[in-house]
């Protein structure tokens, strides 16, 4: 499964869990679960990965209130949430995988 | 936090204010605040050293080409030069270590001497010039001349001495190549030689970046003067080793 499609469907299964926004350390993490490996994607392929989903529309992001990290005394996260298409994404990667037709916008015969 | 620890979270930091350094602000601000919260979460997690160093290493080429795909057209061109003359230099060090030994070079009466005199032009013509350079940097002579002024005027004329000394040390090697390989001394000078060559695409393609800020004034940012000290030392070093080869 490429980086990419693999992190939008962690991104679902912490969405399951009710964690609707994560950082980067957090979906590597989830990411190792998934994958039953013990290191973590490399910091480079991670955040130039999410930074290519986040251009193609599937992640959005957003850097959390200063506030926070200087209440608790740690750097600033960048938070990343998946987006619908990101979700139709995993979905038509699932359908794909199984063989069924794909949930892409048919454009009707004129 | 541990000691290995905190030296692997050094290094990520250290590389990663490398590779972003030639980006547009917001996008080297964002990068660096990013692996700066995952290195934190890392430590806090109970992550090993050796996990930070490997996804730092394993990472190198992603950091590389997303550099490439987003820094400005001058720094890109920068950054080609150098990946180039990188290449170069890979090259010729594999030449070297494979390099046939030159029948023309150890017989021929003239051949030798010339490609010696040829080494020493260069290498006067390379160091010499680039020393006023060195010595505005250090902020030991020529305040009153723009840095970039120096640089410009002495490029062409250290980039013709290098090319003049590497072509004629190549042929200077090729009299005997398994002696030279099994000198420290030569060993030392190629590594003066890579670490100077490192340097300099520090100054240029790092430091220069900012030259509008200091190009005038007489002391110089402290990376800048020890880019300068380096020059000086990593040079002169490379000029000893290189005499005493033949005494090894």
């Amino acid at each position: 499964m490429p980086l990419e499609l693999a992190i939008c469907s962690a991104a679902l299964d912490l969405q399951d869990r009710g964690i609707e926004q994560f950082h980067g350390y957090l979906i590597a993490k989830e990411l190792t679960e998934t994958s039953n490996t013990k290191l973590l994607t490399a910091y480079g392929t991670l955040y130039r990965a999410l930074g290519r989903l986040e251009q193609m529309g599937l992640m959005t992001s957003a850097w959390e209130d200063p506030q926070i990290p200087a209440d608790e005394n740690r750097p600033r996260r960048r938070l990343y949430a998946i987006t619908p298409d990101g979700r139709t994404a995993v979905a038509n990667a699932a359908r794909e995988s199984a063989g069924a037709p794909l949930a892409t916008p048919r454009v009707s015969p004129t | 936090m541990s000691p290995r620890a905190a030296a692997a979270v050094s290094v990520a930091r250290w590389w990663t204010r490398c590779y972003t350094a030639g980006l547009p602000v917001d996008l080297r601000d964002a990068r660096r605040a990013e692996v700066e919260s995952d290195l934190w979460e890392s430590v806090s997690d109970g992550a090993p050293s050796r996990h930070i160093l490997a996804r730092l290493a394993l990472g190198i080429a992603d950091d590389l080409t997303w550099s490439l795909t987003f820094m400005d057209s001058t720094t890109r061109n920068t950054a080609g030069w150098s990946l180039g003359s990188l290449a170069v230099f890979a090259l010729a060090w594999l030449w070297l270590s494979q390099a046939p030994q030159s029948v023309v070079m150890r017989e021929s009466t003239w051949a030798f001497p010339v490609a010696l005199i040829n080494h020493l032009v260069g290498l006067v013509l390379l160091v010499g010039i680039r020393l006023p350079l060195d010595l505005r940097v250090m902020g030991w002579a020529f305040a009153d001349v723009p840095v970039s002024q120096l640089a410009k005027r002495t490029a062409p004329f250290t980039l013709v001495g290098g090319l003049v000394t590497v072509v004629s040390g190549m042929a200077l090697f090729a009299a005997d190549p398994a002696r030279m390989t099994s000198n420290p001394w030569f060993l030392f000078k190629i590594a003066a030689l890579a670490a100077a060559l490192v340097n300099a695409w520090f100054f240029h393609a790092v430091l220069a970046r900012r030259i509008r800020e200091w190009d005038t004034a007489t002391k110089l940012p402290v990376a800048v003067q020890a880019s300068g000290w380096a020059s000086v030392l990593l040079w002169t070093l490379l000029i000893v080793a290189g005499r005493l080869i033949a005494f090894a």
